[in-house]
């Protein structure tokens, strides 16, 4: 108790503390908007950046302005910006005009006209415009025939001399160079695309935003622009192939390979500057401005003890449109290919195959068998009366024939109506439908000299392709920035997250959801009879078709109707999230400004789990409780109604943070520094409850009739399926519905206080130095006090080759930077305490009272894991920036990881989490861009080819592996000089023919032992079959443009990765179930195949072998197209009549067949199995 | 100015101090162990085992457990480790050592010396709660901890012989002031047993434990005195041993009569029903100390089976395969190719490691042989047999038997009735084996082949596993070596 107050009077005096020292720094901020200077022989650039810094004017201007770099004189003692500016300008040849907070400039045309020409020049004038149709000032203007140079004012606006026929030349920085020729029109509309490379040139760290130039670090961006090229719900899908080192393979997300062992991997997801809890999926794609990927030390560091795993930061759209609204509207309609429910496409037997074997071995079985088997009648008479598994129609028409009650022909007509069925196609036709998935968002947003405001609404909505099913999120987010007063901005942005999810509700005895099904039912089973009635299933501990049991008085039948299923038992999670994110932002003297940020998350989520009245859950919990009184059936458990279970979880996420950030030049000095704390703190928790009884329509429940002490009791139930010495209740009905039910999900909370700094330093825009340091706090449970607020630090350096004179003549290189550098980061596991703690919700079902066990032994000397990397790259630009990319090499070297250390048993523990294991991550990593051909206008046509690569070697330097056994190895594969992800897998060695045990697997095990079963072996008879992770993951994407059309495609390649497929498990005899093709080869001693036997040569002990055998272990390399995309934009001309401004269509295929694949089995290394169904995508986007 | 410098140092200041408390939360969810409420959450443990106790049972030659062709795996030329303790291959223990990569036995009963004897010990003092809980909780923990450590000795070193005992290797005996960073050491088996006693001694001098505990899977105090009397008669101490019994007996003599605790089973061919005893988990008062695991798919041995007392219920009502199967056929033949009966009894307990009164009865009676009493030893055996054998053949030792020889025969026989499905068959064999009057060479033929186990071998001793001998050199050389 004590402790709760001390914690909450702390929290108090720090936020407190943080307002406090932030409104006194506002108090500074007054003076604002006076310049004073004092610069001698700078270059003009310098000065107008030094103007820019003091007073938050920008300048623009064009290439074109080339007294830009020419060395100017100045000095001003607080003088306001306008008698600044006329000082500056009063000798040059050059005219500003002030717009807002932009000053352009633009040099004053000189007019030299030859008589002769006058006669025919004539006075063009013009506007030029963006994309979004706003004004672009300061373009450089350029008549290619006579060198008449103008430039665009504040309005876009400019006038030139030209005649008709004249090719006109626009430049402006951050824009496309374009080419106009002057018509009869003397009238010109001209619009700018905004140049991709340029718009890339800054990147976002969530701590600060630094132009390329000021960089160290290894940080890829992505921008709207390409992500919009295509459409995928999740923006991690959009992600792949295009940012060399993040790989999102097999659904795990890691940048620059896996830097942990136990704990976590994913990378940190930053969302307009602050760490979220929310999922990236949640994210809305159309929202996104850009993605920056920080995967290195410099620009990770400043995460500290979270950086580890590299860092996704996320930038929302903000409006850019001043004065207008513009209203975005767009819509993604996904069809999804039909699944293939062929038999031998997903690996299965047909009907017509399943009835050959099994009727073989049941010809074997009652009438052949050699005295192999004592009583198959009496066998079979058992089997089908202790009602614990479902009896194959097969099997109980070859026990009639045994027993005389039908003859050959009966039978054999039984069997030919049996192989014209095909349960998958029909299951399909039932239960699965196509699935559409539809998005709309609609986005609104304005912007004026102060204020701006986004207001974004997403819906998406996806029918799961399955009989009662749905998926829907709805998305709303609003996002403003208000600025108060010259010294303050404030920003705000409130999001909510609603979903809606409906699925089957579990059922932990018969396998009629999806996945399992249809290959759990066999394939000559069928869902409906000729008559349309309903042919019920059995599954496991359902009792059967034929059990004389069935429908015994009092006990209900456990069949089951698959798809009425679907609609008795169903689960709906509705999630609510909520995010508030407030920024204010001071700007207090020259160069320093001050900003306090707080978010807060809420995300709270109800699973509601109903299986109704008639339900096979319900129908079984009844069953499952039954006592008999007075010669009748009486319930344990209400006699009507059904379950109903709902969990109700709550996470609350804050984070506050305080930073001050200074930025400044000093002649050829320029220091970009800033210095922030961060409080963090994430709580999670929720309940659970259990309502029997329940009828949705009524709204009654009757739970408060149940003694839950006593069935938690009653293991079985002698009265139900007495022949198989009872009902196992206790297993099938009170563990799997009831004990988990009911309770708490555990509170878990942790907080995170960090202090943080960093600085660059640039000196004659050539060289970068930087530097960064944080200290981490976290919950004292975690780790010992010595080891918190232990410092992570990176430092960096740079070098603009293209800024120095020498490269000055090579004019084919735009840009050339080389960088380098090294740092610790760290990674936080929650799993492990430094002191001996205990569970503290175990119930012992024995006794029923609560028990505690410890888990591990103190460890005093826990610490964050920390991940030093080294990085060297290159980024380029060359020819006219038609070539552009970068180069990296890193190498990542884990230190304190935390792994197990086995323990001696006897100290009672034998194993211990400590900070003990090595791991590195080397790679290499490379982007290209080229542009084949560019798009001038329209009508032209455009290729670019965009090449990402990235090679990772993951291997564990040191780790100690607890696992003596060989199964042990499979769970835990960690092992020294191995990759993370290493495969383990059992020496195949052949079948068995030995009496008694032939068609069996054999194994190696140790010694050269061979035998059937070695899981008890050591591990040491494990082989190592390579890792699962790629090393090699590749993308390339191709886009052409022709007439406002345009063609995209993204190949993926992955590669040097193993994977276990079409594992050839063994089974007993024949199963109830569909039956894997490969036992088409299965072994016989006529035909000694690799492949275990079925039947009479089934196994009689299956173990885990098989699943990992040498033999399964495949190549997973593969090489697909993601996706192709069809564009066409709707020309400008035509829309500015009706209004709109943009309007523009696509197709998109995703997931088309595989192009090629290494492993000779035709598995999709994806799926493991038959490839993912292709889809297809209409799009519209309009703007308004 | 200044005053927004001051206010900023200040504040900076503040939070700063603040970075290390904000972050001083407990975590919810866990047991932090610092109240007594806590930690008695430990000895509420499961005891629960599955297959943990089934070496010894294997190896004192009532059951096996095997999941392939006996015959087979007894005669390949490769060994494997349950191969070796089938055929009691005492040639091979060196690979018998070898191919224990581990021991659940080991590492589950020094788990529960660590995580809850010495956990309770080390951290009982500081806790907060009533001195009384504080001493019981004390006292439970170290009954637990001199309990596992004479399971352990048992298991892994030789039998006390009072002669050899003061230098005979035995096992670590751990307390809670060890470092388990340092590799644990090995005491001599007198050492061992000396510290059960000190334990026991401590225990039963706080006087804090309750004669009946909330369950039968905690301590009480007749358990306290049934530890110490099995301590005191493995070391032959046989007056102190009976002291001990009979004060364990003092507080609860009761013997539950398995003729009358029954329940019907099914076969499944002819859907025939039987009697079987129903052994009910936590219920049986005879139960000290109740540990759970269900006595099924274990083989018993023909010669274990015909040394049972005739009309036992423990045999003749056990749930086995054969009663399942109408006794038309068992799965002796296919599974282990030998026509064995498998016990398949699920919802019974038969309290396999723990410790029950009729122990004490047998104590009580081997001490009175000793002292020539056979008509007070005979009245011992009585108190067991009476609620076992079937009252239509049951017929009084007491009065009949007169000599040693036969007492000593009747006292091991119904000591194998109490004790086949428990561990304390091999723990009594091995310790008679330091009696002349009592040692026995075992046979058994397994498919027409004859298998001796002697006394003195080696086989006794099981090997310390390799996950202990790896990471602590300290438990080497292997007791069975010396």
């Amino acid at each position: 108790m004590s402790k709760n107050k001390n914690c909450a009077l702390t929290r108090h005096k720090m936020l407190y503390a943080l307002l406090f020292c932030l409104f006194s720094l506002s108090m500074a901020a007054q003076n604002k908007n006076n310049i004073t200077l004092d610069m001698k022989d700078k270059p003009l650039r310098e000065v107008l950046a030094a103007i820019t810094k003091a007073t938050d004017y920008k300048f623009v201007y064009s290439d074109a302005l080339k007294e830009i770099d020419q060395p100017v004189t100045i000095k001003c003692v607080d003088q306001n910006l306008v008698s600044v500016l006329n000082q500056l300008f009063k000798d040059k040849k050059i005219s500003y005009k002030i717009e807002g907070r932009n000053i352009a400039l633009s040099p004053a045309t000189i007019a030299i006209m030859t008589p002769q020409e006058k006669t025919t020049q004539l006075i063009i004038s013009g506007v030029v415009v963006d994309e979004a149709g706003d004004p672009i000032p300061g373009v450089t203007v350029r008549n290619k025939n006579n060198n008449k140079i103008a430039s665009t004012d504040p309005n876009g606006k400019f006038q030139i001399e030209a005649k008709e026929g004249d090719i006109l030349l626009l430049t402006s920085i951050g824009m496309e160079n374009k080419e106009v020729r002057v018509g009869k029109s003397n009238n010109l509309n001209i619009v700018l695309t905004p140049s991709v490379i340029l718009l890339e040139n800054v990147v976002v760290t969530g701590y600060q935003d630094l132009p390329k130039e000021k960089v160290t670090g290894a940080i890829a961006t992505i921008s709207s622009t390409k992500i919009e090229e295509r459409y995928t719900p999740n923006i991690m899908n959009n992600l792949e192939g295009r940012i060399a080192g993040l790989s999102t393979y097999g659904g795990k997300t890691t940048i620059r390979g896996t830097s942990s062992l136990y704990a976590t991997t994913n990378p940190l997801l930053v969302v307009d500057g602050m760490p979220v809890e929310g999922r990236i999926e949640d994210l809305n794609p159309y929202d996104i401005e850009s993605v920056n990927v920080l995967k290195d030390a410099a620009s990770a560091a400043i995460y500290g003890a979270r950086a580890s795993n590299g860092i996704i930061v996320v930038t929302t759209k903000s409006a850019k449109k001043k004065g207008v609204i513009d209203i975005d509207f767009s819509t993604n309609f996904t069809v999804y290919e039909k699944k293939n429910m062929n038999y031998s496409d997903n690996f299965y037997m047909n009907a017509e195959q399943q009835v050959k074997v099994e009727s073989d071995y049941y010809e074997y079985y009652f009438f052949n068998n050699e005295g192999e088997v004592s009583d198959p009648i009496g066998s079979t008479r058992s089997s089908i009366e202790s009602g614990i598994d479902p009896i194959s129609p097969i099997q109980y028409a070859y026990y009639r024939l045994a027993t005389g009650a039908i003859t050959r022909d009966q039978l054999n007509s039984t069997l030919n109506a049996l192989k014209k069925n095909n349960f998958a196609k029909e299951y399909g036709g039932n239960i699965y439908r196509r699935q559409i998935l539809q998005q709309y968002n609609l986005s609104l947003r304005s912007k004026t000299d102060k204020f701006q405001s986004n207001l974004t609404l997403n819906y998406k909505t996806d029918n799961s392709g399955i009989i009662n099913a749905e998926q829907n999120l709805f998305n709303i987010n609003y996002k403003g920035s208000y600025d108060i007063a010259p010294w303050l901005t404030a920003t705000f942005n409130i999001n909510g997250i609603y979903g809606k999810n409906k699925e089957v509700g579990q059922d932990y005895n018969a396998s009629y959801t999806v996945p399992w099904n249809p290959w759990d039912i066999p394939a000559y089973e069928r869902m409906y009879n000729d008559d349309g009635t309903a042919n019920l299933l059995y599954y496991s501990y359902s009792g059967n078709q034929y059990w004389s049991s069935k429908g015994a008085e009092g006990f209900y039948d456990l069949g089951v109707n698959i798809k009425d299923e679907f609609y008795n038992n169903v689960q709906t999670t509705d999630r609510q999230h909520m995010r508030y994110h407030g920024n204010l932002l001071f700007k207090i003297i020259k160069g320093l400004t001050a900003n306090v940020q707080y978010i807060y998350e809420n995300e709270h989520t109800t699973t509601s789990w109903y299986a109704n009245e008639k339900s096979h859950v319900a129908r079984s919990i009844r069953n499952a409780y039954t006592i008999v009184e007075n010669g009748k059936i009486s319930y344990l458990t209400p006699r009507s109604g059904g379950m109903l279970r709902t969990t109700n979880t709550d996470g609350k996420y804050w984070t506050a943070r305080g930073q001050i950030d200074y930025s400044n030049t000093f002649g050829k000095h320029s220091v970009t520094a800033l210095a922030g704390l961060e409080f963090r703190q994430t709580k999670y928790n929720g309940t659970k409850s259990l309502v029997l009884g329940y009828d949705d329509q009524l709204q009654n429940s009757s739970t408060h009739t149940v003694d839950f002490g006593s069935l938690s009791t009653m293991v079985n139930n002698p009265y139900y399926m007495s022949s198989a010495g009872g009902y196992p209740s206790g297993q099938l009905a009170f563990d799997l519905y009831f004990r988990d039910g009911m309770g708490v999900i555990v509170e878990q909370l942790h907080r995170y206080a960090s202090g943080y700094a960093n600085i660059t330093y640039t000196y004659d825009t050539k060289y970068n130095l930087f530097g960064s340091f944080r200290k981490d706090y976290a919950d004292v449970y975690g780790l010992n006090a010595k080891f918190r607020g232990k410092p992570l630090w990176s430092v960096g350096a740079g070098w603009n080759i293209h800024n120095e004179p020498f490269m000055k003549s090579y004019t084919w290189i735009n840009f050339l930077k080389l960088r380098a550098n090294y740092g610790v980061t760290g990674n936080i596991y929650q799993g492990a305490t430094s002191y001996m703690t205990a569970t503290s919700t175990g119930m012992n079902e024995y006794t029923n009272l609560p028990y505690g066990e410890v888990e591990s032994p103190a460890n005093p000397n826990l610490k964050w894991e920390k991940t030093i990397t080294t990085n060297i790259g290159v980024d380029y630009s060359l020819i006219n920036n038609r070539l552009r990319g970068s180069l990296d090499l890193y190498n990542k070297a884990g230190k304190d990881i935390f792994s197990n250390k086995s323990l001696d048993p006897s100290t009672g523990f034998t194993s211990m989490f400590v900070n003990m294991a090595r791991m590195r991550n080397r790679g290499v990593e490379l982007a290209i861009t080229y542009d084949w051909f560019r798009e001038r206008k329209r009508d032209d046509f455009s290729w670019t080819t965009s090449l990402t690569s990235s090679y990772n070697n993951n291997k564990i330097t040191s780790v100690e592996n607890p696992a003596t056994l060989s199964y042990q190895l499979i769970d835990n594969p960690y092992k020294t000089g191995y990759p993370s992800s290493a495969l383990w897998s059992y020496r195949f060695a052949g079948i068995s023919n030995e009496e008694g045990h032939k068609g069996e697997t054999l194994w190696y095990s140790d010694n050269g032992v061979i035998s059937h079963s070695v899981q008890s072996g050591s591990a040491d008879i494990m082989e190592y079959s390579g890792q699962t992770e790629p090393k090699v993951v590749m993308g390339m994407d191709n886009r052409f443009t022709w007439k406002g059309f345009s063609l995209n495609f993204l190949m993926v390649y992955y590669g040097g990765h193993k994977m276990i497929a079409l594992a050839e498990r063994e089974i007993f005899d024949v199963s109830y179930s569909a039956i894997p093709s490969y036992f088409l080869k299965a072994w016989t001693p006529e035909n000694p195949t690799n492949t275990p036997g079925i039947g009479r040569y089934g196994s009689s002990s299956t173990g885990i072998e098989p699943t990992y055998a040498n033999i399964a272990v495949r190549d997973a390399s593969f090489l697909k197209i993601r996706n192709i995309v069809f564009g066409y934009e709707l020309p400008e001309k035509f829309l500015k009549n009706i209004g709109i401004n943009r309007v523009s269509l696509r197709f998109q295929i995703d997931n088309p067949k595989y192009l090629w694949v290494k492993n000779k089995v035709g598995v999709d290394p994806e799926t493991l199995g038959i490839r993912n169904p292709s889809s297809y995508i209409f799009g519209l986007n309009i703007n308004l | 100015m200044k005053k927004v410098i001051y206010s900023i140092i200040f504040g900076v200041a503040l939070i700063i101090s603040s970075c290390s408390d904000f972050t001083d939360i407990q975590p919810k969810g866990k047991n932090l162990l610092a109240t007594t409420d806590q930690l008695e959450m430990l000895l509420n443990n499961k005891f629960f085992y599955y297959i943990g106790e089934t070496d010894e049972r294997e190896m004192c030659g009532d059951i096996i457990r095997a999941f392939e062709n006996v015959p087979t795996l007894i005669n390949r030329p490769t060994k494997t480790r349950n191969a070796i303790i089938i055929s009691w291959d005492e040639a091979n223990q060196d690979k018998m050592a070898e191919l224990t990569s581990s021991d659940s036995q080991y590492s589950n009963y020094y788990g529960v010396i660590g995580k809850i004897s010495n956990a309770i010990l080390s951290h009982v003092d500081a806790a907060e709660g009533p001195e009384s809980v504080k001493n019981q909780l004390k006292s439970e923990a170290l009954v637990l901890r001199a309990y596992f450590h004479y399971l352990l000795v048992n298991k892994f070193a030789k039998a006390y012989n009072p002669a050899t005992a003061a230098t005979d290797p035995g096992i670590p005996y751990v307390t809670e002031d060890w470092d388990i960073s340092i590799p644990t050491e090995k005491a001599t088996v007198k050492e061992v047993y000396d510290h059960i006693i000190a334990d026991l001694d401590e225990a039963i001098q706080l006087n804090a434990l309750p004669n009946e505990a909330v369950n039968r899977m905690r301590i009480s105090k007749p358990c306290a005195y049934a530890a110490k009397a099995l301590a005191l008669i493995g070391m032959q101490k046989f007056d102190e041993a009976e002291v001990a019994a009979k004060q364990a007996l003092a507080i609860n003599n009761k013997v539950n009569n398995y003729n009358e605790m029954l329940t019907t089973t099914t076969g499944y061919i002819l859907g025939n029903t039987y009697q079987v005893i129903f052994r009910p988990p936590l219920k049986c008062e005879e139960d000290l100390f109740f540990t759970f695991s269900p006595e099924l798919f274990n083989a018993i041995t023909p010669e274990a089976w015909n040394a049972f007392e005739t009309g036992h219920a423990s045999r003749d009502k056990m749930t086995t395969d054969r009663i399942m199967y109408d006794y038309l056929m068992g799965m002796g033949t296919s599974y282990i190719g030998l026509d064995y009966t498998f016990t398949y009894d699920i919802d019974s307990g038969w309290n396999t490691i723990g410790m029950k009164t009729t122990q004490m009865y047998l104590i009580v009676a081997e001490a009175e042989i000793h002292k020539s009493n056979y008509s007070a030893a005979m009245e011992a055996l009585d108190a067991i047999r009476i609620n076992r054998i079937d009252p239509s053949i049951y017929a009084p030792l007491k009065g009949v038997v007169s000599n040693k020889t036969d007492a000593i025969y009747h006292l091991k026989q119904t000591s194998h009735g109490e004790n086949t499905y428990t561990c304390h068959n091999f723990i009594n064999r091995k310790r008679w084996n330091q009696l002349d009057d009592y040692k026995q060479t075992f046979t058994k033929n397994i498919a027409g082949k004859v298998y001796q186990l002697k006394p003195e071998s080696p086989l006794w001793i099981f090997p310390f596993p390799v996950n202990a001998v790896n990471l602590n050199p300290n438990l080497l050389p292997q007791n069975y070596k010396q």
